[in-house]
């Protein structure tokens, strides 16, 4: 039988950190896990460009790390019957490069939080026009759906919104968005990718990583592990946002640079 | 809630109404799939009219028995704009009762309308264009001769395919056509002029440029529209191609089975999925457009070149396409897959592309 193509949706890796929401459902006997993103959007698979800053590269699986300069993509490509293309694809790109990516969503939770890590469909090398034409579209669209969503907040009607001149899949996400995401402040996805979708990348992020490493292993005071609140406090004195520091654990956990000793409490390996 | 008792004549419909009641006869009616992410579902749509005028209307719940030429009253039915043009809709909360052996005569009226927003729900229309090249040709019908003027018409909004029977027609001229009628043939819209049309030299000062137009509005087969988008997948035969240089029919060995005399020469067909964030649409293209693209000149591009062979293009296609994002100029087709794109012209997304978007983009938000 036949199957349409299923929607792929742009989205920043920002809109994706934020997301709080799956949604599972059953389709033809198969469980079906979407997200619902803040903007409201429901979506299985996506859609990026941006520029693969690392890859960890093992005979079973290749991790990779894709950055569209509001922040990270987790990339997870298996060695399995229907992934080695796709896995010899992405180990032939090297760190540094744009890249091309669609692929599904796929989520896991750790301390109340949602994960969202993608296993690639295609992966291939792109140019910085293309990349710089998907943030200018991602932007675009993102700008309407909160648009959209400022309005679905004060009268949370499909029809309403499609009367002023949204589309039906905006309509819809806005309604969706003031379901799941009431208070969620909007103005953190305005600039989410920046302009020329040019990812702060290097410097930043490995000073970052190179802070948190410092920290954990500095500040193991009590042989217990480094606190989180420690951690949060210390972050947010270089401008690392607390969203950002947990994104950052969880990849020096996936990495096995840390692990958490017991809740909220850090040793490195 | 009760619809009212009144019945409206379909002249006298406005928008937006609600709980109205008609009766008119369907001039036409088609069925449609959708698929969306809650799965799928059909509904219908035509035109229906009466003695006062037509409508084209959008039913979400109407029994597949229906035909055209039948005379029904509808109750509780409304009416909203759509894309400029009155549209009637007849959902779950309608009533729809056949009048079995009524005649209604139907007073055909023709909607102006873009020739981008053109649609096999309106058979007449009024559309004001540029004339493109004319070819004539004489035509033979009951013994009497006719000119056909064969050419196309275009507006800011798309372009389209247009015959005249008789009625001359001319290069670069502006023109108003009311009551042309809209057919399509194999998966592309075109309008046709007859003796029941009027043919009127107007002055429009038409700007026509790029006609960018994002994927998920995309809903007819027009003509001459830009899609700005991001090859997500290369279809599995695009790839070379070798062709007859006798009758340019495509064959599978290196000789023409009916010119076995004739050199081959070699074509490219590129079949592949395009994305721009609201919808994705299936494009093909010929070597033509690939080539450059592809950076194979066409003097290179022969069976004396070694250099050029299947695995070579292939590997070209996924190299040079695929991830890659593009601005193709084409035409809209209509298939049973549903629509495609035929690109005549492909080129990479440019900083200056980019730039011309964003302009649009920012003009969207004043």
């Amino acid at each position: 039988m036949s199957r349409k193509r299923e929607f792929s949706y742009w989205i920043s890796a920002r809109e994706l950190r934020e997301t709080k929401v799956q949604d599972e459902t059953e389709e033809e006997g198969r469980k079906r896990v979407y997200i619902i993103t803040p903007l409201g959007t429901r979506a299985r698979r996506i859609v990026f460009c941006g520029v693969l800053t690392q890859k960890n590269q093992e005979d079973n699986m290749t991790r990779a790390t894709i950055n569209d300069g509001s922040s990270n993509f987790y990339v997870s490509a298996f060695a399995n019957e229907y992934g080695m293309d796709v896995k010899n694809s992405l180990d032939s790109i090297e760190p540094g490069s744009e890249v091309f990516v669609m692929g599904r969503v796929n989520t896991y939770s750790n301390n109340d939080r949602l994960y969202v890590n993608i296993n690639p469909e295609t992966v291939s090398p792109t140019d910085a026009e293309s990349r710089k034409f998907w943030a200018a579209k991602v932007r675009y669209l993102a700008r309407r759906k909160m648009l959209a969503v400022t309005q679905a907040r004060k009268n949370p009607s499909p029809d309403d919104l499609i009367s002023k001149g949204y589309t039906r899949e905006e309509a819809e996400s806005a309604v969706r968005s003031v379901k799941h995401y009431p208070d969620f402040d909007l103005s953190q996805l305005q600039e989410s990718v920046p302009a020329d979708g040019i990812p702060e990348t290097g410097k930043s992020e490995s000073g970052n990583r190179n802070f948190v490493l410092d920290y954990i292993r500095n500040n193991d005071t009590d042989g217990m592990g480094c606190r989180y609140d420690d951690l949060v406090a210390a972050s947010s004195n270089i401008g690392l946002e607390q969203g950002d520091l947990d994104e950052l654990l969880n990849t020096l956990g996936s990495e096995g640079e840390i692990f958490e000793v017991s809740l909220k409490r850090y040793k490195i390996i | 809630m009760m619809g009212s008792e009144k019945t409206y004549e379909i002249g006298d419909l406005k928008e937006p109404m609600q709980n109205i009641n008609i009766k008119g006869k369907i001039v036409n009616i088609n069925l449609r799939k959708v698929s969306n992410e809650r799965g799928e579902s059909v509904y219908h749509y035509g035109i229906i009219g009466d003695s006062t005028g037509t409508i084209p209307f959008t039913a979400w719940s109407l029994s597949s028995s229906l035909k055209a030429g039948d005379v029904v009253a509808i109750r509780n039915c409304s009416t909203r704009d759509f894309k400029g043009t009155i549209r009637l809709y007849i959902d779950s909360s309608s009533a729809i009762k056949l009048l079995p052996g009524e005649e209604m005569e139907v007073h055909r009226t023709s909607a102006t309308m873009k020739i981008g927003q053109l649609s096999r729900s309106t058979p007449y229309v009024t559309v004001r264009g540029r004339i493109g090249k004319v070819y004539e040709r004489e035509f033979e019908r009951d013994g009497k001769k006719t000119t056909i003027y064969s050419t196309r018409i275009e507006d800011e909004t798309g372009s389209i395919r247009l015959s005249s029977f008789g009625k001359m027609l001319e290069e670069g001229s502006e023109v108003e056509i009311q009551g042309a009628r809209l057919s399509e043939y194999n998966g592309s819209l075109r309008i046709s002029i007859n003796e029941n049309s009027q043919v009127t030299r107007t002055k429009l000062g038409i700007k026509i440029g790029e006609r960018f137009l994002d994927i998920s509005s995309i809903s007819s087969p027009v003509g001459g529209v830009t899609i700005r988008a991001i090859c997500i997948s290369m279809g599995e035969k695009s790839g070379l191609l070798y062709r007859c240089s006798e009758c340019n029919s495509k064959v599978d060995e290196i000789r023409c089975p009916d010119h076995p005399d004739a050199p081959i020469k070699y074509d490219i067909f590129a079949y592949f999925t395009m994305d721009d964030g609201t919808g994705t649409i299936q494009a093909s293209a010929g070597s033509r457009a690939m080539l450059e693209i592809l950076g194979i000149k066409e003097e290179e591009f022969n069976p004396q070149n070694r250099a050029i062979n299947k695995n070579m293009i292939r590997e070209r296609l996924h190299e040079k396409v695929l991830g890659h994002a593009f601005k193709i100029t084409g035409d809209v087709r209509e298939q049973n897959m549903g629509l495609s794109m035929r690109g005549f012209s492909i080129s990479r997304i440019s900083d200056q592309d980019i730039t011309a978007m964003t302009l649009e983009q920012e003009a969207d938000f004043q």
